[in-house]
């Protein structure tokens, strides 16, 4: 017998010292996000935080048409979508919702995360920055989803307008429930100025956010709350950090895309695809093309002629097919301008938009904007914001804001002889939630 | 000391038997014997001892004429003739009588026998040594009691494992052990010994010290009976088993050629079925009663010789497989824990026996395959495509394309279309040329170019023989296939197996497998290459009429690849038949499998076994595109550019691209078990309990080389860190970096035991249970264990003593109920990430995705069976089986629930919330329709299996989901796991010849309402289950003499398929059409006889959708297959026992021989997603050992 103790006590040994053996990872490339670093590297996931910004806005906007033949080429979601119906605009399970709050996970993740790391004096700055990224990234992601399911910012409606959802944290039980639009501005505001407290300067590429770009996205913010004193101040604070402009004139306008990625522009990249707005299938609206004055280099350097009377949009910043969706100093720029007009201080305004157009017409053929009407100024400002800003999402919470204060633009569009329009302030502005978001969460849809 | 003999020719045997000789008589037996074990296991480690005892034991039979002559002139030409030695001291010398013998081709025992008859003394067998000995004064009279020992075997010299030996008339009993030994101590002389086996006659033998080998007969009617089963862990009589358990014999196995095992095994394994169709989770779509997982991995544990087998299952030969156990309900499972809840496939290779003289098996055979039925498919015919193109074109559906800065392809019928619109082509040349595409089907291109007859070539040469002391085995196998598309496998493998008795206590053992294979590249099966616009047009040409290889259109448009880059750029024309030449490269697998085994017997009751096993698994795969292939030119190509100065940079170099992985397994086994055998009078324990530890690290490793240099493997340096203009488009893009690593460990501990207890032969009540404890990632330690339990209950009614039915006399019940668990190994408790094996571009930094998000609630799923069974005989033997009933309930889990995409973790999580219970019937019957000269068998099996899901979340508010897909688990409550849904049907519009559905009981042809959220289940239409509810298989077996033959029939019913139907999205956007186009609705009226609807502009992929998803579209899966005929004659002599073969056949099998009765209508193979294997016939030789 005792043999046999002999061999059953070791292999006791062996099976009760195993604690260590059933430790090890089962997949190196696996890791529990605990230090600084692992949150960093989720944060420089660029596929999900910087290139998968929705196209929704600029496909309901009317600065492009697709000929008919196209419009039947496309998918039957996206058609829907570009004639402003309200059932199945989005595919049902990657789409534009789904990506804004993935990006909202990711950065809820960082900033529990971070909870966990103790702020030392020796990572103090490395915290901080990433801290600041996280923040970042939930406000620009809670800002482009009010941008297309909530109604404009009103402050006298903006408590009991239904927004969309703000999660905060990375309980996927939590339920998800519609915030007013008030509280959800009110996110994004708080979160853009914990990050501006936290984002250095500027950032080792323009794939990460800075203070200069925090500070432009916050203007952004601002300015499509109407809130333009605000904006103002945070134009000019992001202006200060950086504010060169790229001269037009150096650009080849016969290049397929004559601007460069990452240009001196560029505050922080990210783009939305854009499938059915590609150069080819998108024809820009002629009323816009028609802004364009001969020595605008704009009018060779965003768009093809295609030689049959329609343009194409070759203007991104992205240097491709892309289209830029991020924060660039000619959009900072105008927004200081437009709060200049509108705060009536004329001159500056003026100056600010002299110095973008400068930039933007054939070299001596430009002759300075004067005037001393402010709504002449304002007006100014905002054609050059349109010129200027295409094809970035920028033109639907701008027409979303301006129709609040009673410009009355109106969308319509003709397919195959039908005609389709949006009237100003209508709820045709606040797109349909996505169909299977509604019925798992029960959320109220908009109407 | 008479050193008489001895020369062997083999220097290390000649010295060991003069060594044996000079110390001979000191100290023969034991100290000896222990030296020689020493020797042989040295022998062993160099494998020289097969090539020795292979000659030493051969050639037995004697032919001798001999007057008078001295007894050592005798011994001199027995060993001449037999190879065996003799040894004799010089007394023995002196005391021997000369002999006179005259035989011819006798038996050397028989002639050993006749030379001693006279002799004052005898001999006694010493592994290969002939050893004279001193008669004993007989001293059986005065000893009244003696210690009695003897070995039992069946016809064929294979040991009886679990054999009944009783003392007739005493309660005294024992079972033969693992070798078919038994023994008894102080038994009187005058004793009789019963010794029974189940399918054997029962026999009484007289009671004798050394009973030697008994052979027993089979009984009347008994063929092909297995007698034990093998867990994997222990030998188990099948008589005393209270599991479920199929056993698949070497015969049966050997009825189909093939070059995997896996694929032999349907319609054959009662209760075993193979999904072609969902094959979700891998594991070669095995099914073994059901799928117990939602989403967890689907394939049963395999196990090989013991371990589970971590490798690929191709690598295994079928030649080296004796036998296959599936085990089916839990009490067989749960020994082996965390893993079994799918079930387990235990594979047993063969092994040496001992006592057996040397026997060699070869196998070889030769199979053709034919070549896939390309018109099986219904496809658009050729010239409806074109009418579709032409329709397109006037819609104007291609002028994004051409205009677009893609630059992407377009056919050749809508090239001409816009030659002729420019006026480049009159309209009777577009004419002309548009009926030549007509009357051209790319099928048969591919019928004549591509496809070829598929090969596949298998031999296999096996050795083995065995002392009492030693045996071992040794094959060797060779397999080489050439497929359909010309590529090319081989694979070699090596098998040495050996077993020592190093003491009477302490057995040794050491086996070694190696496979080495290698596959090479074919030719490319064009139909599934995908252009930048969809897959090839049906009349696309791959050769001209004189079979000269044309270019075909493959990502951009020809007019503008022949302008770009003012012929600075290389040459961008794809030609399939001349590119396959320029891919070389192929899949190479390294596989060793080597255990070692010790089993050392502590007291006659309980024996340790220590075993060993480590598994090393490489596979290489080389791809090597050469500088010529069309990827090349065209990589080299995309990533050129001009700078101001129209000079060309490339910033991919030219030169072929080499592609690497690499990838690592590495396993490693430990096991210490101790087996309990003991028996008490009419009580029995069996048990054992043991420990082990299982790791797995897999590595692996990706590598891309641009621009190497075939002549002087030099190779090119391309920038991953900045981006380079595209030279089609002018976006600008990454060099795609091909390097990368994987790894990754698993690791188990597990605890288990297991005991039977046997009263009386009559009752067993058996229990197990088992531990397991894995590293799997994010758990702490303590909740890592996951204990599994069985028991179960076995009455062996008709060895009760009021049982005296003559008719049916075997009757047995059994039944078992136990839990056995499964996990996802993805799935873990804790939010991990997992780094890009490729850091950002843009900050040259890791980056991360997420790979789980934290969920505490997560465990394992647990599987729960109760298992009934009853196993009869009827008289004779002449019909006998088993019925077994089953439930199973899988509870806890692992279900992907839908969640909110506000979440911001995707469409759904993982939640331990599923469970469903799945009710079945195994039934068996194995008839003997004939016996005597003319043999005919017949086995039939029946499976029914149904299931039923009884909590899922509430899958009713995702319809859609359940309609895509070939087969999609739907997991309704109250409904199968895999059911059969569509959408109601109400015909085509007679208008305009839409499909409509219904909505809330109104005609609709809304259809994203019609699929959208509000459709709830009950508006759809339940067909049935979509996995078949009854399976089974009936096989004959015919012989008559030399010949044999055998067929068997499968079948599948109570089941439900979607048929592939028309979507003109894919037709437009994919060029990917449904022959039904031909029979689409194109004028009122036609409604009343096609449901296919009308070609609609744009395409609506709702409208195709719910087309595709409606009633009319699923079909009644039920069918009959033939699924093999085997053809046998037997060629060796009819002489039994007298051949080095036992059994030398000649076969012709052909299989897949197709469907025989299908309920559909349609001529749909259910079984395949799209062309079903072709048939094949094989023609081979086999030699049995």
């Amino acid at each position: 017998m005792k043999k046999i103790f002999y061999i059953i006590l070791p292999s006791l040994l062996v099976t009760f010292s195993c604690k260590k053996f059933l430790d090890e990872k089962s997949d190196r490339s696996l890791a529990i996000a605990e230090t600084l670093a692992d949150q960093q590297s989720l944060l420089d996931h660029y596929q999900v935080l910087n290139q998968a910004d929705g196209n929704s806005a600029e496909i309901s906007s009317t600065d492009f048409y697709l000929t008919d033949a196209d419009f039947s080429a496309r998918l039957e979601n996206e058609r829907n979508m570009y004639t402003w119906q309200r059932a199945n605009i989005f595919l049902p399970d990657l789409n534009e919702w789904g990506n804004n709050y993935r990006a909202v996970y990711r950065a809820n993740s960082v900033i529990e995360n971070l909870a966990k790391i103790p702020r030392t004096a020796a990572n103090a700055s490395q915290w901080d920055n990433v801290s600041g990224q996280a923040y970042f990234y939930r406000a620009k992601n809670i800002l482009k989803s009010l941008y297309v399911w909530a109604p404009a910012y009103d402050s006298a409606s903006a408590g009991t307008d239904l927004g969309v959802p703000l999660r905060d944290g990375t309980d996927f039980n939590v339920p998800s429930v519609r915030a007013t639009v008030a509280e959800g501005y009110a996110q994004v505001l708080a979160d853009l100025k914990v990050s501006i407290r936290c984002l250095p300067p500027v950032a080792v590429h323009v794939i990460r956010p800075s203070k200069a770009a925090a500070f432009g996205l916050l203007a952004r913010a601002l300015l499509s709350m109407r809130r333009y004193n605000e904006a103002y101040l945070y134009a000019d604070s992001s202006l200060k950090l950086k504010s060169e402009l790229m001269d037009y004139n150096t650009l080849n306008s016969a290049s397929t895309f004559p601007i460069p990625r990452f240009n001196v522009e560029v505050l922080h990249d990210s783009y939305f695809t854009g499938v059915p707005l590609s150069n080819v299938r998108a024809k820009t609206d002629p009323q816009l093309i028609a802004l364009y004055e001969p020595n605008d280099l704009r009018k060779v350097i965003f768009f093809n002629d295609n030689r049959n009377g329609t343009y194409g949009f070759k203007g991104s910043y992205e240097g491709a097919t892309t289209f830029f969706a991020g924060v660039a100093v000619d959009e900072v720029l105008l927004i200081r301008a437009e709060c200049l007009a509108r705060m009536n201080r004329l001159p500056e305004a003026l100056t600010d938009l002299n110095k973008l157009l400068r930039n933007r017409y054939k070299k001596n053929t430009f002759t300075e904007r004067l005037s001393s009407d402010q709504e002449v100024v304002k007006t100014m400002v905002l054609t050059e914001r349109r010129k200027e800003l295409l094809m970035r999402g920028q033109r639907w919470p701008d027409v979303k804001r301006l129709n609040k204060e009673g410009a009355g633009i109106m969308f319509s569009r003709i397919v195959k002889g039908v005609n389709y329009s949006l009237v100003p302030n209508s709820s045709g502005f606040v797109l349909p939630i996505p169909e299977q978001v509604i019925e798992l969460s029960g959320m109220p849809q908009n109407l | 000391m008479y050193k008489f003999y001895y020369t062997n020719g083999y220097g290390v045997t000649s010295y060991i038997r003069k060594s044996v000789a000079f110390i001979w008589k000191n100290a023969w037996s034991h100290s000896i014997r222990k030296w020689l074990m020493k020797i042989n296991l040295t022998c062993f480690i160099l494998l020289i001892a097969f090539l020795q005892t292979a000659l030493a034991a051969n050639a037995q039979k004697i032919s001798l004429s001999k007057n008078n002559a001295p007894l050592t002139e005798i011994f001199r030409e027995l060993r001449k003739q037999s190879g065996y030695d003799f040894i004799i001291n010089k007394n023995q010398i002196k005391m021997a009588k000369s002999v006179t013998i005259m035989v011819s081709g006798d038996d050397l025992i028989n002639v050993l026998n006749k030379c001693f008859e006279y002799q004052p003394f005898t001999y006694v067998m010493e592994e290969k040594t002939i050893v004279v000995v001193n008669k004993k004064p007989e001293q059986i009279q005065v000893i009244p009691s003696l210690g009695v020992k003897g070995r039992l075997v069946d016809e064929n010299g294979k040991p009886l494992v679990g054999a009944s030996v009783s003392i007739k008339g005493t309660d005294r009993r024992t079972l033969t052990n693992d070798n078919g030994e038994f023994s008894f101590s102080n038994v009187n002389e005058k004793e009789i010994l019963l010794v029974s086996f189940i399918g054997y006659e029962t026999i009484e033998v007289s009671v004798k010290a050394d009973l030697g080998t008994i052979k027993m007969t089979i009984g009347a009617g008994k063929l092909d009976e297995v007698a034990v089963i093998s867990t994997g862990y222990q030998q188990l009589p099948k008589e005393r088993a209270t599991g479920s358990f199929a056993v698949i014999s070497n015969k049966v196995l050997n009825e189909q050629v093939g070059t995997d095992i896996i694929g032999r095994l349907e319609g054959i394994v009662n209760g075993y079925s193979i999904d072609r169709k969902s094959n979700g989770g891998g594991g070669y779509g095995i099914i073994i009663r059901g799928i117990s997982t939602l989403r967890g991995i689907r394939a049963p544990l395999i196990v090989l010789d013991n371990f589970p087998y971590e490798g690929d299952i191709d690598n295994i030969n079928p030649n080296d497989i004796e036998s296959v156990t599936v085990l089916k309900d839990a009490a067989a499972a749960s020994i082996w824990g965390a893993r079994a809840g799918n079930g387990v496939v235990v594979i047993t290779s063969k092994k040496a026996k001992y006592n057996s003289a040397l026997k060699v098996a070869f196998a070889g055979s030769f199979k053709v395959t034919d070549k896939p039925k390309l018109f099986y498919e219904n496809k658009i015919s050729v010239s409806d495509f074109v009418q579709v193109e032409n329709f397109l074109f006037d819609k104007g559906y291609f002028n994004a394309i051409e205009t677009g800065t893609d630059r992407f392809a377009l056919s050749e019928a809508v090239e001409l279309r816009i030659a002729a619109r420019d006026g480049k082509l009159s309209a009777s040349e577009l004419t002309r040329k548009m009926d030549l595409l007509r009357s051209h089907d790319i099928r048969d291109d591919l019928d004549r170019y591509i496809f070829s007859k598929a090969t596949a070539q298998q031999y296999s040469l096996s050795l083995n023989g065995g002392s009492d002391k030693r045996n071992w085995l040794a094959s060797f196998g060779a397999d080489k296939n050439i497929d359909a598309l010309g590529t090319s496998f081989s694979r070699y493998s090596l098998k040495a197996d050996q077993n020592i008795k190093v003491t009477d206590k302490l057995t040794l053992g050491a086996n070694l497998l190696f496979t080495y294979s290698y596959s090479d590249r074919g030719r490319e099966d064009v139909s599934k290459l995908n252009t930048t616009t969809g897959s090839l047009p049906p009349y696309t040409r791959l050769a001209d009429d004189n079979g000269n290889p044309l270019v075909v259109m493959r990502n951009y448009r020809s007019s503008y690849l022949s302008t770009i880059g003012n012929g600075k750029l290389l040459d961008w024309q794809y030609v399939p038949l001349e590119d396959y030449k320029n891919i070389s490269g192929g899949i190479g697998v390294n596989s060793v499998l080597a255990s070692v085994r010790a089993a050392y017997q502590l007291t006659d009751w309980l024996k340790f076994t220590a075993s060993y096993q480590l598994q090393r698994e490489e596979t290489k795969t080389n791809t090597n595109y050469l500088e010529n292939s069309y990827m090349v030119r065209e990589m080299v190509n995309l990533y050129s550019s001009f700078d101001a100065n129209g000079l060309l940079k490339r910033n991919i170099p030219a030169g072929s691209i080499r592609d690497r992985a690499l990838s690592l397994l590495t396993a490693h086994n430990g096991r210490g078990q101790l087996d309990f055998n003991k028996y008490f009078g009419r009580h029995s324990i069996v048990a054992l309990a043991g420990a082990e530890l299982r790791s797995t690290v897999i590595d692996g490793e990706t590598k891309r080389v641009y621009g190497v240099n075939e002549s002087t493997l030099t190779s090119g340096v391309v920038d991953y860190v900045n981006p380079y203009p595209t030279i089609i488009t002018g976006n600008t893009a990454f060099v795609p970096n091909g390097d990368g690593f994987t790894g990754s460990v698993s690791r188990f501990v597990s605890l288990f035991a297991n005991a039977a207890y046997t009263f009386d032969d009559r009752y067993t009540l058996s229990l197990s249970a088992r531990r397991d404890a894995s590293n799997l990632f994010g758990l702490a330690t303590n909740d890592k264990w996951n204990p599994l339990f069985s028991s179960g209950f076995a009455w062996n009614v008709s060895r009760e003593k009021f049982y005296t039915s003559t008719l049916l006399p075997l009757l047995k019940l059994r039944m078992t109920f136990g839990a056995s668990g499964n996990t996802d190994p993805k799935g873990s408790a804790a939010t991990s990430i997992i780094f890009s094996s490729i850091n950002s571009p843009y900050t040259q930094s890791p980056y991360a995705i997420f790979n789980n998000y934290n969920n505490p609630e997560l465990k394992w799923e647990r599987i729960y069976m109760f298992n009934a069974g009853l196993d009869f005989g009827f008289k004779g033997n002449r019909v006998k089986g088993s019925i077994e009933v089953f439930r199973k309930k899988s509870v806890d889990l692992l279900a992907l629930s839908p969640i909110d995409l506000t979440a911001g973790i995707g469409t759904t999580v993982v939640k331990n919330t599923g469970s469903i219970q799945g009710d079945g019937i195994d039934l068996e019957v194995n008839t003997v329709n004939m016996a005597g000269k003319f043999i005919w068998t017949t086995d039939f099996f029946l499976n029914y299996y149904k299931d039923r899901v009884m909590k899922n979340y509430d899958a009713s508010s995702n319809v859609r989901a359940m309609v895509n897909g070939n087969i999609t688990t739907t997991g309704v409550v109250g409904y199968p796991l895999f059911s059969m849904f569509s959408y109601k049907w109400a015909g085509l519009d007679p208008q305009t010849g839409d499909p409509q559905g219904i909505q809330a009981g109104i005609v609709s042809k809304n259809y994203t309402a019609l699929f959208g959220n509000t459709l709830r289940i009950e508006d759809m239409v339940y067909h049935g289950p979509a996995l078949p509810v009854f399976s089974g298989a009936l096989g004959n077996s015919f012989s008559y003499g030399r010949f044999s033959a055998s067929f068997r029939l499968s079948f599948k019913l109570g089941y439900y398929f979607r048929k592939p139907s028309l979507s003109y999205n894919s037709l437009f956007v994919g060029r990917d059409g449904n022959g039904e186009f031909a029979s689409r609705w194109q004028k009122p009226g036609d409604e009343a006889f096609t449901n296919v609807p009308s070609m609609v502009y744009p395409a609506s992929s709702s409208r195709d959708e719910f087309y595709y998803g409606a009633e009319i579209n699923v079909l009644n899966g039920d069918h009959v297959r033939m699924q093999y005929i085997n053809i046998g004659f037997d060629v060796s002599g009819n002489k039994p026992g007298k051949k080095l073969f036992s059994q030398a056949k000649v076969f012709l099998v052909a299989s897949n021989l197709g469907i025989i009765w299908r309920a559909n209508r349609e001529g749909i193979d259910p079984d395949f997603r799209a062309i079903p294997d072709p048939k094949n016939i094989a023609i081979g030789f086999r030699t049995n050992l």
